[in-house]
């Protein structure tokens, strides 16, 4: 009997051992795969941030928009926060070009909240592992681009965040807010947006010449037209200056064959 | 003989004991192999991964749009084999002359590796970069190896919206792919191979 007692009590005591060194060695498991997934969920979150950041800057800085009417000259023409995302679709994060209202503009790529969508990272052979993805896209304010600005506010500057989780994660309801999570600020670049209009139209409205033609030859004076004005005079204009979001006016002299293309920008002619 | 069947039961019972210890010492064994092997190949991916995208980075560096970046990739057994790529680096005033370096990364086989009972071909990446000197080039001079652990290895040209294409003047992005099997692979471990890949766009921006 008492034979029997020391038996079972050295069963407990190594069963309860087992038990703890199993529950170690599940959570060290655990680990492991996380380690091996977090990798390739980087690549899936880099994938995801450069097809986005090749996008335009705003809808009212692509091409055809710009065309029409004159290069962006403040943040407050930029499209809205409460307009982001496809407004009721998503875009294709994984293949863009098979979405058949594909995502222009990087603030196309906003998610409604708690929204995931699968991006698998493809492995050789036509394997795949399962991810889900969120972006998220604010205006930041330009002064601290880690603030966010608030509601109706716009600034030149975007945050996009990319959050990515396994699909094992959400199996067993951990890592909610994404386990591999990859932030970048996209600021409006004028020159971007130039080389996609001269891309799309040629170079025509915002590109000056760097060697224009030579004038031509002076016509003879016509004493019913009144003459042209000589392209190097100088003309006073008032300047429009946009920096960190604010407007700000100046005069300025420019010469004459500038001007249109200082109006095309917002300026005004004469004195401010 | 007399002894064993006097303590039978206690000695079903320390069998038990010790099968379940030897168990849990195993198992604990393993991990920390698996632990240890999975850093290792983490390690090397990293390593692998920062100066692959430092090469892609400076890609086509102070070229015009018109200049050819790259070869096209040549692709073998579902890995890309060989990949050849050109930047020019600007030299001290007052000429700032460009000097052309071309940058080539071949694939080569290594060894076998088992894992579940399959059998994978191994390779390693060699870099080999050369200079332009006049009109010739200067020898091809090795520069880097990766791990000799690789099992799978692809560069991917892709347009404006992420799209494969097969030609130098369309592609916007290169997509980089690659797998590395760990150094001591285990029968248990999740994936069998760690896999990295990243999508950088090109020059000129």
């Amino acid at each position: 009997m008492q034979q029997t007692i020391l038996a079972m009590l050295a069963l407990m005591i190594v069963g309860s051992f087992t038990l703890n060194q199993q529950r170690g060695a599940a959570k060290t498991y655990n680990e492991l795969v996380d380690d091996e997934l977090e990798i390739a969920a980087s690549g899936v979150a880099m994938h995801v941030m450069e097809l986005i950041g090749n996008r335009a800057f705003d809808s009212r800085t692509l091409p055809d928009q710009t065309n029409v009417s004159g290069m962006l000259v403040g943040s407050s023409e930029l499209t809205a926060e409460s307009a982001f995302g496809k407004q009721g679709t998503t875009c294709d994060l994984d293949e863009p070009f098979k979405d058949t209202s594909p995502c222009l503009d990087i603030d196309d790529a906003d998610m409604a909240p708690d929204q995931w969508q699968d991006v698998p990272f493809r492995l050789k052979d036509g394997k795949e592992l399962p991810f889900d993805v969120r972006v998220e896209v604010f205006y930041v304010d330009p002064s601290d681009l880690d603030k966010p600005l608030p509601t109706g506010q716009r600034s030149l500057h975007k945050k996009v965040i990319v959050k990515v989780r396994a699909k094992r994660h959400v199996r067993q309801n951990r890592y909610n807010d994404g386990f591999v999570r990859l932030e970048r600020i996209f600021s409006y670049d004028i020159k971007k947006a130039e080389n996609r209009l001269r891309e799309k139209y040629g170079p025509t409205v915002v590109e000056t010449p760097t060697d224009p033609p030579p004038p031509p030859p002076p016509p003879p004076p016509d004493p019913n037209v009144t003459p042209k004005t000589d392209p190097n005079a100088l003309v006073a204009i008032c300047h429009r200056r946009v920096k960190r979001g604010k407007i700000t006016w100046k005069n300025r002299t420019v010469k004459q064959k500038f001007v249109k293309k200082h109006i095309g920008h917002g300026d005004k002619l004469g004195s401010c | 003989m007399w002894f064993i069947f006097d303590n039978l039961r206690a000695l079903m019972i320390a069998g038990a004991v010790m099968l379940m210890l030897l168990t849990a010492m195993t198992r604990q064994r393993e991990l920390g192999v698996e632990q240890l092997s999975v850093y290792a190949a983490k390690s090397h991916s990293l390593d692998l991964a920062e100066w692959l995208e430092d090469d892609i980075a400076t890609l086509g560096s102070n070229f015009d749009s018109t200049t050819v970046r790259f070869l096209l990739p040549t692709v073998q057994g579902g890995n890309t084999t060989e990949f050849t790529f050109s930047r020019d680096t600007v030299g001290a005033a007052p000429n700032f002359d460009k000097v052309r370096i071309e940058t080539r990364y071949r694939l080569i086989d290594t060894d076998t590796a088992v894992l579940q009972d399959t059998t994978y071909q191994m390779y390693q990446i060699i870099r080999d970069t050369r200079i332009q000197q006049g009109a010739g080039w200067s020898a091809w001079l090795e520069d880097g190896r990766s791990s000799p652990r690789l099992s799978y290895f692809m560069i991917s040209l892709l347009d404006d919206l992420g799209q494969l294409v097969t030609t130098e003047s369309q592609t916007v992005f290169l997509k980089m792919d690659f797998s590395i099997v760990p150094p001591f692979p285990q029968g248990r471990q999740y994936l069998n191979q760690l896999s990295w890949g990243t999508t950088i766009r090109l020059r000129p921006y």
